[in-house]
């Protein structure tokens, strides 16, 4: 066992226990901070695969920005009647067998797939799929460059080239100013309260 | 079982945590929270799913882009109405909410 494999083995079981941490804590706020140290080792684990812009978008979207948000939002909305009364509603038991059974079951069929083992990737019938701009990551990686110009590269097309997914990134931004807009609607104090 | 595997594995037991939580907690901003454990699940596995074809590894992290963006604009909307709901009710308890049941 390499040390990269110990690192991401670590990060991993953290990563777990911080999970379990956030569903079953009682007090709302140590769930978020539970929260926050759980997506920061998501983010590490991503670094261990090589996926740093996505690492850095986690820290900077999930962490900065929806966390924070998250605890706001708990400060904005105190509720007096869930201090006295169980954080658990009275589904929790079967709600815990449900997300075992889940998780059984979704184990089950990746053990029972191939299709992720690297040695055989190069006989997947995913490889037969070319995206609309198919952009070499061992090239850039060997010039040393990042997954940042290869995700740009793929998001906006090569130069000179079809645009790849340009429309789509287009859409998302629309939506995302849609979900402002509606959340500040809907979140605002309307004219006949007080 | 290789490290794919493994982060496949990571990616199912961070996912049904969050549908642990969704399905066993009162609190309607912690169910928003398990959404986003749920979330963080399907983006490790995509991320498990490009790490394991090196040559199209870019495709599969721009796909988590674009979840990234549509988590972003469900906790807004989510937290929108969680608030509003605060507003009109005075508690977040997301049993006793039955306005729009029958």
């Amino acid at each position: 066992m390499t040390l990269p494999q110990i690192v991401f083995l670590v990060m991993a079981v953290f990563a777990l226990v911080f999970a379990g941490l956030t569903v079953t804590v009682r007090n709302v706020v140590h769930s978020i901070v539970c929260l926050i140290c759980c997506l920061l080792f998501i983010a590490g684990i991503y670094i261990s695969f090589h996926a740093d812009f996505i690492a850095a978008a986690q820290i900077a979207i999930y962490v900065g920005a929806i966390a924070i948000l998250i605890l706001f939002a708990t400060m904005f909305t105190h509720d007096p009647t869930g201090d006295k009364l169980s954080h658990l509603n009275r589904q929790s038991i079967l709600g815990v067998f449900v997300a075992l059974a889940l998780f059984g079951s979704i184990v089950y069929f990746f053990i029972g797939t191939n299709k992720f083992d690297q040695n055989q990737t190069k006989d997947s019938p995913m490889m037969a799929i070319k995206p609309i701009n198919f952009v070499e990551l061992r090239e850039y990686n060997e010039k040393g460059e990042t997954s940042v110009k290869v995700i740009g590269d793929i998001l906006y097309g090569k130069k000179g080239k079809q645009a790849g997914y340009a429309i789509p990134v287009e859409m998302a931004s629309f939506m995302l100013l849609a979900a402002i807009i509606g959340g500040i609607e809907m979140a605002k104090k309307k004219e006949d309260e007080v | 079982m290789t490290d794919t595997y493994l982060l496949l594995i990571l990616g199912a037991a961070l996912f049904c945590i969050g549908v642990m939580g969704a399905l066993t907690l009162r609190n309607a901003i912690r169910i928003l929270m398990c959404i986003e454990l749920m979330l963080n699940g399907a983006n490790v596995t995509l991320i498990a799913a490009a790490s394991s074809m090196p040559e199209t590894s870019g495709v599969g992290q721009s796909m988590v882009v674009f979840a990234i963006a549509v988590a972003a604009a469900e906790t807004v909307i989510g937290l929108g109405a969680i608030v509003a709901m605060y507003r009109a009710k005075g508690w977040v308890t997301l049993e006793k909410f039955n306005l729009m049941k029958w």
